[in-house]
Protein backbone atom coordinates (compact mmCIF):
# COMPACT_ATOMS: atom_id res chain seq x y z
CA UNK A 1 0.00 0.00 0.00
CA UNK A 2 2.86 2.20 0.74
CA UNK A 3 4.51 1.20 -2.18
CA UNK A 4 1.39 2.61 -4.21
CA UNK A 5 0.89 5.44 -3.07
CA UNK A 6 4.76 6.43 -3.38
CA UNK A 7 4.38 5.61 -6.68
CA UNK A 8 1.02 7.86 -7.90
CA UNK A 9 2.51 10.63 -5.91
CA UNK A 10 5.61 10.75 -8.43
CA UNK A 11 2.96 10.37 -11.42
CA UNK A 12 1.12 12.74 -10.55
CA UNK A 13 3.79 15.10 -9.92
CA UNK A 14 5.52 14.50 -13.31
CA UNK A 15 1.81 15.49 -15.01
CA UNK A 16 1.62 18.25 -12.94
CA UNK A 17 5.05 19.39 -14.71
CA UNK A 18 4.41 18.46 -17.78
CA UNK A 19 1.44 20.69 -17.44
CA UNK A 20 2.94 23.57 -15.95
CA UNK A 21 5.20 25.04 -18.43
CA UNK A 22 7.36 27.90 -16.93
CA UNK A 23 6.37 31.20 -18.66
CA UNK A 24 9.74 31.95 -19.83
CA UNK A 25 9.96 29.15 -21.66
CA UNK A 26 6.81 29.43 -23.20
CA UNK A 27 7.67 30.64 -26.87
CA UNK A 28 6.64 29.73 -30.60
CA UNK A 29 7.61 26.19 -31.91
CA UNK A 30 10.70 26.19 -33.77
CA UNK A 31 9.29 23.96 -36.78
CA UNK A 32 6.81 27.45 -37.37
CA UNK A 33 9.75 29.61 -36.78
CA UNK A 34 11.66 28.11 -38.62
CA UNK A 35 9.88 28.08 -42.14
CA UNK A 36 9.01 31.48 -41.58
CA UNK A 37 12.90 32.26 -41.72
CA UNK A 38 13.39 30.44 -44.55
CA UNK A 39 10.62 31.84 -46.49
CA UNK A 40 12.24 35.24 -45.66
CA UNK A 41 15.90 34.48 -45.89
CA UNK A 42 15.73 31.27 -48.27
CA UNK A 43 19.59 31.67 -48.66
CA UNK A 44 20.96 32.18 -45.14
CA UNK A 45 21.99 29.75 -42.91
CA UNK A 46 21.14 30.72 -39.15
CA UNK A 47 23.16 29.89 -36.36
CA UNK A 48 21.18 28.12 -33.73
CA UNK A 49 21.90 30.52 -31.26
CA UNK A 50 20.40 33.34 -33.28
CA UNK A 51 17.21 30.90 -34.08
CA UNK A 52 17.02 30.60 -30.32
CA UNK A 53 17.14 34.06 -29.67
CA UNK A 54 15.03 35.09 -32.09
CA UNK A 55 12.23 32.96 -31.02
CA UNK A 56 12.62 34.60 -27.33
CA UNK A 57 12.61 37.84 -28.71
CA UNK A 58 9.39 36.93 -30.24
CA UNK A 59 7.61 36.05 -27.06
CA UNK A 60 9.24 38.94 -25.41
CA UNK A 61 7.29 41.29 -28.25
CA UNK A 62 4.35 39.38 -27.30
CA UNK A 63 4.12 40.14 -23.67
CA UNK A 64 4.64 43.67 -24.69
CA UNK A 65 1.69 44.01 -27.12
CA UNK A 66 0.10 41.94 -24.20
CA UNK A 67 0.30 44.37 -21.39
CA UNK A 68 0.05 47.84 -23.49
CA UNK A 69 -3.35 46.37 -25.35
CA UNK A 70 -4.36 45.49 -21.55
CA UNK A 71 -3.49 48.59 -20.76
CA UNK A 72 -5.73 50.32 -23.00
CA UNK A 73 -8.39 47.97 -22.39
CA UNK A 74 -8.51 48.69 -18.51
CA UNK A 75 -8.63 52.09 -19.52
CA UNK A 76 -11.87 51.44 -21.64
CA UNK A 77 -13.25 49.44 -19.45
CA UNK A 78 -14.09 46.38 -21.36
CA UNK A 79 -13.30 42.94 -20.72
CA UNK A 80 -12.09 41.68 -23.58
CA UNK A 81 -8.83 43.20 -25.59
CA UNK A 82 -10.01 43.34 -29.26
CA UNK A 83 -8.50 44.05 -32.44
CA UNK A 84 -8.61 48.11 -31.67
CA UNK A 85 -6.90 47.51 -28.43
CA UNK A 86 -4.27 45.51 -30.43
CA UNK A 87 -3.84 48.50 -33.03
CA UNK A 88 -3.81 50.93 -30.37
CA UNK A 89 -0.99 49.06 -28.57
CA UNK A 90 1.33 48.95 -31.83
CA UNK A 91 0.92 53.07 -32.21
CA UNK A 92 1.63 53.42 -28.29
CA UNK A 93 5.16 51.38 -28.74
CA UNK A 94 6.32 52.80 -32.51
CA UNK A 95 5.29 49.77 -34.56
CA UNK A 96 3.21 51.99 -37.22
CA UNK A 97 4.35 49.73 -40.15
CA UNK A 98 3.53 46.63 -38.53
CA UNK A 99 -0.19 48.35 -38.11
CA UNK A 100 -0.96 49.27 -41.48
CA UNK A 101 0.50 46.09 -42.77
CA UNK A 102 -1.27 43.91 -40.62
CA UNK A 103 -4.85 46.14 -41.43
CA UNK A 104 -4.48 45.55 -45.15
CA UNK A 105 -3.58 41.84 -45.05
CA UNK A 106 -7.01 41.78 -42.66
CA UNK A 107 -9.18 43.09 -45.51
CA UNK A 108 -7.45 41.04 -47.40
CA UNK A 109 -8.74 38.01 -45.75
CA UNK A 110 -12.36 39.12 -44.83
CA UNK A 111 -12.54 40.38 -48.90
CA UNK A 112 -11.23 36.65 -49.56
CA UNK A 113 -13.42 35.25 -47.14
CA UNK A 114 -16.45 36.63 -48.64
CA UNK A 115 -15.71 36.27 -51.78
CA UNK A 116 -14.88 32.48 -51.43
CA UNK A 117 -18.79 32.43 -49.68
CA UNK A 118 -20.31 33.94 -52.28
CA UNK A 119 -18.56 31.16 -55.21
CA UNK A 120 -19.97 28.70 -53.31
CA UNK A 121 -22.78 28.49 -55.34
CA UNK A 122 -20.83 29.06 -58.65
CA UNK A 123 -23.42 31.30 -60.02
CA UNK A 124 -21.00 33.97 -60.89
CA UNK A 125 -18.42 31.72 -62.75
CA UNK A 126 -21.14 31.02 -65.16
CA UNK A 127 -21.11 34.63 -66.39
CA UNK A 128 -24.90 34.67 -66.86
CA UNK A 129 -27.16 37.51 -65.70
CA UNK A 130 -29.86 36.28 -63.29
CA UNK A 131 -32.97 36.66 -65.31
CA UNK A 132 -31.73 34.03 -67.97
CA UNK A 133 -30.89 31.92 -64.88
CA UNK A 134 -34.30 32.44 -63.63
CA UNK A 135 -36.12 31.38 -66.98
CA UNK A 136 -33.63 28.29 -67.33
CA UNK A 137 -34.89 27.58 -63.94
CA UNK A 138 -38.25 27.62 -64.79
CA UNK A 139 -37.82 25.49 -68.08
CA UNK A 140 -36.11 22.75 -65.85
CA UNK A 141 -38.78 22.99 -63.89
CA UNK A 142 -41.83 22.40 -66.46
CA UNK A 143 -39.71 20.06 -67.70
CA UNK A 144 -39.65 18.00 -64.46
CA UNK A 145 -43.24 18.28 -64.02
CA UNK A 146 -43.77 16.73 -68.02
CA UNK A 147 -41.81 14.03 -67.02
CA UNK A 148 -43.14 13.01 -63.99
CA UNK A 149 -46.97 13.15 -65.22
CA UNK A 150 -45.63 11.03 -68.04
CA UNK A 151 -44.37 8.62 -65.61
CA UNK A 152 -46.83 8.87 -63.59
CA UNK A 153 -49.45 7.76 -67.02
CA UNK A 154 -46.80 5.49 -67.54
CA UNK A 155 -47.24 3.47 -64.31
CA UNK A 156 -50.87 3.82 -64.37
CA UNK A 157 -51.33 2.12 -67.76
CA UNK A 158 -49.07 -0.51 -66.62
CA UNK A 159 -50.94 -0.96 -63.28
CA UNK A 160 -54.17 -0.83 -65.51
CA UNK A 161 -52.70 -3.98 -67.74
CA UNK A 162 -52.13 -5.74 -64.70
CA UNK A 163 -55.23 -5.54 -63.29
CA UNK A 164 -56.74 -6.41 -66.00
CA UNK A 165 -54.21 -9.30 -67.28
CA UNK A 166 -55.18 -10.68 -63.54
CA UNK A 167 -58.92 -10.61 -63.85
CA UNK A 168 -59.02 -12.53 -67.37
CA UNK A 169 -56.93 -14.96 -65.07
CA UNK A 170 -59.65 -15.07 -62.43
CA UNK A 171 -62.38 -15.47 -65.50
CA UNK A 172 -60.89 -18.14 -66.86
CA UNK A 173 -59.95 -20.17 -63.81
CA UNK A 174 -63.75 -19.22 -62.67
CA UNK A 175 -65.01 -20.59 -66.34
CA UNK A 176 -62.22 -24.10 -65.71
CA UNK A 177 -64.33 -24.50 -62.51
CA UNK A 178 -68.12 -24.06 -63.38
CA UNK A 179 -67.00 -26.15 -66.07
CA UNK A 180 -65.86 -29.23 -63.67
CA UNK A 181 -69.17 -28.57 -61.48
CA UNK A 182 -71.37 -29.24 -64.37
CA UNK A 183 -69.22 -32.51 -65.20
CA UNK A 184 -69.93 -33.98 -61.54
CA UNK A 185 -73.49 -32.75 -61.43
CA UNK B 1 11.28 51.16 -40.95
CA UNK B 2 9.98 53.14 -43.47
CA UNK B 3 11.30 50.96 -46.21
CA UNK B 4 9.45 48.05 -44.80
CA UNK B 5 7.62 45.84 -47.56
CA UNK B 6 6.44 42.35 -45.94
CA UNK B 7 7.06 39.67 -47.99
CA UNK B 8 4.28 37.48 -45.75
CA UNK B 9 1.63 39.99 -46.19
CA UNK B 10 -0.75 37.62 -48.45
CA UNK B 11 -2.89 36.87 -45.55
CA UNK B 12 -1.98 33.58 -44.82
CA UNK B 13 -0.52 32.61 -41.23
CA UNK B 14 2.37 30.46 -40.40
CA UNK B 15 2.85 30.93 -36.76
CA UNK B 16 0.35 28.79 -34.80
CA UNK B 17 -2.43 31.43 -33.20
CA UNK B 18 -3.02 28.98 -30.17
CA UNK B 19 0.37 28.91 -28.83
CA UNK B 20 0.65 32.58 -29.21
CA UNK B 21 -2.31 33.00 -27.11
CA UNK B 22 -0.65 31.24 -24.68
CA UNK B 23 1.90 33.41 -24.55
CA UNK B 24 -0.62 35.94 -24.31
CA UNK B 25 -2.29 34.93 -21.47
CA UNK B 26 0.88 34.47 -19.61
CA UNK B 27 1.28 37.88 -19.15
CA UNK B 28 0.02 39.50 -16.40
CA UNK B 29 -3.96 40.46 -15.88
CA UNK B 30 -4.88 39.57 -19.51
CA UNK B 31 -7.72 37.50 -19.24
CA UNK B 32 -9.75 37.36 -22.85
CA UNK B 33 -8.88 38.41 -26.49
CA UNK B 34 -11.09 38.57 -28.56
CA UNK B 35 -10.22 36.61 -32.61
CA UNK B 36 -9.88 39.53 -34.65
CA UNK B 37 -7.26 41.03 -31.82
CA UNK B 38 -5.56 37.21 -31.60
CA UNK B 39 -5.45 37.16 -35.51
CA UNK B 40 -3.50 41.00 -35.21
CA UNK B 41 -0.72 40.10 -32.76
CA UNK B 42 -0.03 36.46 -34.37
CA UNK B 43 0.33 38.71 -37.86
CA UNK B 44 2.11 41.64 -36.16
CA UNK B 45 4.51 38.91 -34.94
CA UNK B 46 5.52 37.50 -38.22
CA UNK B 47 5.94 41.43 -39.38
CA UNK B 48 8.44 41.99 -36.29
CA UNK B 49 10.29 38.00 -37.11
CA UNK B 50 10.19 39.34 -40.84
CA UNK B 51 11.39 43.34 -40.42
CA UNK B 52 14.30 41.76 -37.49
CA UNK B 53 15.95 39.23 -39.66
CA UNK B 54 15.55 41.63 -42.74
CA UNK B 55 17.47 44.44 -40.76
CA UNK B 56 20.09 42.02 -39.43
CA UNK B 57 20.48 40.54 -43.42
CA UNK B 58 21.03 44.00 -44.66
CA UNK B 59 23.17 45.45 -41.88
CA UNK B 60 25.28 42.67 -41.97
CA UNK B 61 26.10 43.47 -45.87
CA UNK B 62 23.87 40.59 -46.53
CA UNK B 63 26.29 37.86 -45.28
CA UNK B 64 24.86 34.36 -45.97
CA UNK B 65 25.01 33.61 -42.10
CA UNK B 66 23.06 35.02 -39.52
CA UNK B 67 24.79 35.15 -36.30
CA UNK B 68 24.16 36.46 -32.63
CA UNK B 69 26.62 39.17 -33.28
CA UNK B 70 24.34 40.10 -36.06
CA UNK B 71 21.07 40.39 -33.64
CA UNK B 72 22.95 42.10 -30.86
CA UNK B 73 24.36 44.89 -33.01
CA UNK B 74 20.97 44.94 -34.61
CA UNK B 75 19.00 45.53 -31.33
CA UNK B 76 21.92 47.95 -30.04
CA UNK B 77 21.47 50.31 -33.09
CA UNK B 78 17.65 49.97 -33.83
CA UNK B 79 15.22 52.28 -31.96
CA UNK B 80 11.97 50.27 -32.57
CA UNK B 81 14.48 46.99 -31.16
CA UNK B 82 15.56 49.03 -28.26
CA UNK B 83 12.97 46.56 -25.74
CA UNK B 84 15.28 43.81 -26.81
CA UNK B 85 18.15 45.55 -25.14
CA UNK B 86 18.36 43.22 -21.96
CA UNK B 87 17.67 39.52 -23.77
CA UNK B 88 20.77 40.08 -26.97
CA UNK B 89 23.21 41.99 -24.69
CA UNK B 90 26.30 42.30 -26.64
CA UNK B 91 28.87 39.80 -25.88
CA UNK B 92 32.50 41.65 -24.78
CA UNK B 93 35.36 39.48 -24.47
CA UNK B 94 37.10 38.77 -20.63
CA UNK B 95 39.59 41.65 -21.52
CA UNK B 96 37.02 43.98 -22.06
CA UNK B 97 34.82 43.01 -19.36
CA UNK B 98 38.31 43.57 -17.06
CA UNK B 99 39.06 46.89 -18.37
CA UNK B 100 34.97 47.90 -17.42
CA UNK B 101 35.50 46.78 -14.25
CA UNK B 102 39.14 48.68 -13.46
CA UNK B 103 36.95 51.65 -14.28
CA UNK B 104 34.43 50.91 -12.57
CA UNK B 105 36.59 50.54 -9.39
CA UNK B 106 38.36 53.96 -10.66
CA UNK B 107 35.40 55.63 -10.89
CA UNK B 108 34.08 54.37 -7.33
CA UNK B 109 37.23 55.87 -6.15
CA UNK B 110 36.50 59.39 -6.76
Amino acid sequence: MYMLCAFFNTFWQTLKMAEAVPEEELTIPRAAMNKMIKEIVPSVRVANEARELILNCCSEFIHLLASEANEICTQQQKKTINAEHILGALDRLGFNDYRTDAEAVLKDCKAVAAKRRRQSTRLENLGIPEEELLRQQQELFAKAREEQAAAEQQQWLQLQAEAQMSLQQQQHGDALLNSEDGEYS
Amino acid sequence: MSSFKPKLGDGSIILPQARVKMIMKSSPDTESISTDALYFVTKATEFFVEHLVQEIYESTGKSNELTYKGLADIVQKSDSMHFLKDMVPRKITYKEYQEILKEKENSDLF
